[in-house]
Parts: C-alpha cells; sequence; structure tokens
C-alpha cells in the first residue's frame, strides 16, 4: 500500500504513542489510520518493539536488603487473593449507591442549610473511606450530553461511565489523560444502541486526571472534563 | 492428627525456582505466597535498577520499586501474554511509576546525560546477566554511536515520559526538529537491529 499523506502525518506521531506520551486527540487520529493501514500498524509495532527494548537497557542494582521483605510485607495485608479490577455489576452498585445517597441526600435535606447536605456527603464519603466523589458530563462536538462520568477518590479510586446517547455503536478504549497530558489507556466500553456502562478501579489520583476519552475508530471522541 | 495427612513443615519451601515467569505471575495472581517472594527476588534487581537509573535518588528509587511490585500483584490477573514478556510489562509499570514519582511528587530526576551514559555503556561495563544480550548489546552499541542530539531527546521521551513539545521546551529547539530527531534516531536503531521499515 503506497504511503499517503495521513500515513506521513501519523508516523510523526508514532513515537509518542510508542512510548506512551500521545494525547488522546493524537492518540485517536493514530487508532482511526492505523484501523485501516497495515504498513502503519507494523512501523507501530517496531518502533513499540523497541521502546521495550530501550526500557530493558537499564542497569541492574540490588536494593538494600530488607527491600524484599518489604515489599512482601506490602503485599500481605490484603486478602489472599490480589486485587482485581471490581466487576462491572459491583462498580455499579457501588456507583449507584453513592450516587442515590447523594441524590437522597439532596432531596431530604432540600431546604435546610447546605452545612446538613455537606454532613451528609461526608458520611456517606465516610462509610468507604473515600475523599470525594466527582462528576462530569460525556459529551462529543455535535452532542452536549451523551452520558455522565463519576469519579472517586478513595482506596481504591475508580471511574464509572455511565452512556444514555453515545453516537455510534460499538466498542470504545477508554483513556484517562492526565493533567500533563499523558494518556493511560483504562479499559473497553461496549456501547449498543447509544447506551453502555463501564466502571474500573485505577491507581491514578482523580486529580491528576485532566479529562477521560472514549475513543473508537470512525466515531467522534466522547469527552468527560474533570479539569 | 492419627491417620490423617501430615502437613508440609513450615520450613519445606516448594522449590520455585525453576518456574516460568507466566506461572510465577499466576501463583501471584492465585495468592500464592512463595511465587510472589520469588517472582519479587527473580526481578528486584531489575525492577529497582530502573527505577533508580530515572529517579537517581535510592530511597525514592526503593519507594518506586515497591509500588510497581504492588501494581503487578494487583494487575497479575490481568497480564495477557500475546501482548508482551512479563519482563517487559513489569518494567513498563516500573517505568511509569518513575515517571510519576518525578511528575507528581516533584522528585529530581537523573540528569539526562548521565542516564544516557548509563544506558548505552559509557557509565559502565554491559550487563552479561541480562537477557537477550545480543540484542541489548546490539541496541547499547547502536544507542552509542547515534550523535548526542538524536540519542538525548529520544531517552527524555521514552525515560522521562516528555511529548516532543515538552522537549523542545526543555532544548530549546524547534518541535519539529526534536520530532525529527526522535524518528531518525529510532530508524538508526531499528536499521542496526536488522529491522527493517515497511
Amino acid at each position: 500500500m503506497p504511503e499517503t499523506p495521513q500515513c506521513a502525518e501519523v508516523r510523526d506521531l508514532i513515537p509518542e504513542l510508542a512510548a506512551g506520551v500521545a494525547s488522546g486527540d493524537e492518540r485517536a487520529r493514530v487508532l482511526a489510520h492505523l484501523a485501516g493501514c497495515a504498513a502503519c500498524r507494523h512501523v507501530l509495532e517496531e518502533t513499540a518493539k523497541l521502546v521495550d527494548e530501550l526500557v530493558l537497557l537499564a542497569p541492574e542494582h540490588e536494593p538494600s536488603p530488607g527491600f524484599e521483605s518489604t515489599v512482601l510485607a506490602a503485599l500481605q495485608p490484603r486478602p489472599v487473593r490480589p486485587r482485581r479490577p471490581l466487576p462491572t455489576l459491583v462498580l455499579r452498585a457501588a456507583a449507584l449507591l453513592l450516587v442515590a445517597a447523594l441524590s437522597a441526600g439532596l432531596t431530604w435535606w432540600q431546604g435546610r442549610d447546605d452545612r446538613d447536605l455537606a454532613a451528609r456527603y461526608r458520611h456517606t464519603l465516610s462509610v468507604a473511606h473515600g475523599s470525594y466523589l466527582t462528576a462530569a458530563a460525556v459529551t462529543t462536538a455535535a452532542e452536549p450530553q451523551a452520558g455522565h462520568l463519576f469519579a472517586y477518590q478513595g482506596s481504591p479510586s475508580w471511574i464509572f461511565v455511565t452512556l444514555t446517547a453515545a453516537p455510534q455503536s460499538g466498542v470504545y478504549d477508554i483513556y484517562l489523560v492526565t493533567t500533563d497530558n499523558r494518556t493511560v489507556p483504562a479499559g473497553r466500553c461496549t456501547v449498543a444502541d447509544g447506551q453502555g456502562s463501564y466502571g474500573v478501579t485505577i491507581d491514578l489520583p482523580i486529580r491528576a486526571i485532566q479529562r477521560v476519552e472514549l475513543v473508537m475508530p470512525g466515531a467522534p471522541i466522547l469527552t468527560a472534563r474533570l479539569h | 492428627m492419627p491417620g490423617g495427612i501430615p502437613a508440609r513443615p513450615a520450613h519445606v519451601l516448594l522449590d520455585v525456582a525453576p518456574l516460568s515467569d507466566e506461572s510465577l505471575l499466576a501463583g501471584m495472581a492465585a495468592g500464592d505466597a512463595q511465587a510472589a517472594a520469588a517472582f519479587v527476588r527473580r526481578y528486584q534487581a531489575r525492577v529497582y535498577g530502573l527505577a533508580l537509573t530515572i529517579v537517581g535518588s535510592p530511597a525514592t528509587a526503593e519507594d518506586v520499586a515497591q509500588e510497581s511490585f504492588v501494581k503487578a500483584w494487583r494487575h497479575a490477573a490481568a497480564y495477557d501474554a500475546r501482548r508482551g514478556r512479563v519482563a517487559t510489562w513489569l518494567l513498563t509499570i516500573t517505568r511509569n511509576t518513575a515517571i510519576d514519582a518525578v511528575r507528581y511528587h516533584r522528585e529530581a530526576a537523573t540528569d539526562p546525560d548521565v542516564l544516557l551514559g548509563v544506558l548505552d555503556g559509557r557509565g559502565e561495563a554491559p550487563d552479561p546477566q541480562a537477557s537477550d544480550v545480543d540484542t541489548s548489546e546490539q541496541l547499547r552499541s547502536a544507542l552509542r554511536g547515534l550523535p548526542r542530539e538524536q540519542s538525548r531527546p529520544l531517552v527524555l521521551m521514552v525515560f522521562y515520559g516528555l511529548t516532543a513539545k515538552e522537549i523542545a521546551a526543555l532544548d530549546g529547539t524547534p518541535v519539529g526538529t526534536v520530532k525529527t530527531r526522535i524518528r531518525r534516531s529510532l530508524r538508526a536503531l531499528r536499521q542496526r537491529l536488522g529491522v527493517a521499515d515497511a
């Protein structure tokens, strides 16, 4: 397949994509092109392998003698099985409970002093020792309200996205775009008839997430801005 | 308990050393403490070494290495062998954790030129224990052969997580020039490793 102007543009972005530093917009543009260009996919694969090999060049160093026991102790306090990303249904229930509790608090305390609402919010968060819950509309350039994103700062922190009017059906890749413009993959959300939902625990602090993007080649990017 | 199966004495440990990386990771995912210990023992020098290479401070590097193992443990069940080797997966986690430490906690990172010297072998002798020694040594040699103006932005992107725009601002170089230099460096390394462009 001959190289097109789009190939040239994409290959300009491939190093940043392979190194995991491309912005969400750039990543979306590249992915959309890669879906139909085997030559550029090959270049990305080879570049990603090279980046991996470069990382492997770092020399070995032995940590201090107590390191191993410290690490193993850090793995001990948790249950026998390692923590996995919570199943969508569990997260959905948790998110709905939290949102319902906050909504109920809003309704119940309507007309009362704002401090009561704040107290209710704090109590709700204290149930699981969370720090805060925030929410944002999921939008596209043409659709101001395609769904909602909820982000919970706690242990673990999680995001939960629910779509009610996505422009196209299919499987969307979810990316967290950090405040310093790094892009972190966070899973996939299946959308049918404009609707879908997905939740996942995350390691990044919520405050470090600038926006969440749902990307599918050929479809408008769905964006929820947290900052 | 009379007639029962005697419990294995606590000091009798299973020999997990010969197990593959994938088996140890699967053991970790299933909550096997011995597999977790063997996994940490096998990789601690590489994980800590990479963290130290990036952050420069031994104390911060140990924090980064510990956090990387905890993340690997948490996500061990999600590891997909089709998407790369365990070493690559674990060291990518480590690299990202080290970059986060430098960025979010405002830690001072290793000077990029010092790091480059360590990577390309000017800083110390090559490690004979590294896997894929041929590939690593070819790559080290190829990196050493690159002009510093090409290798520096490549290292800033791969090890410090900087975008071309950020590198341009850091070095006072136009973004287009940074991108061109990185592409040239990658092309030269690929050619040296015998991988042809499409």
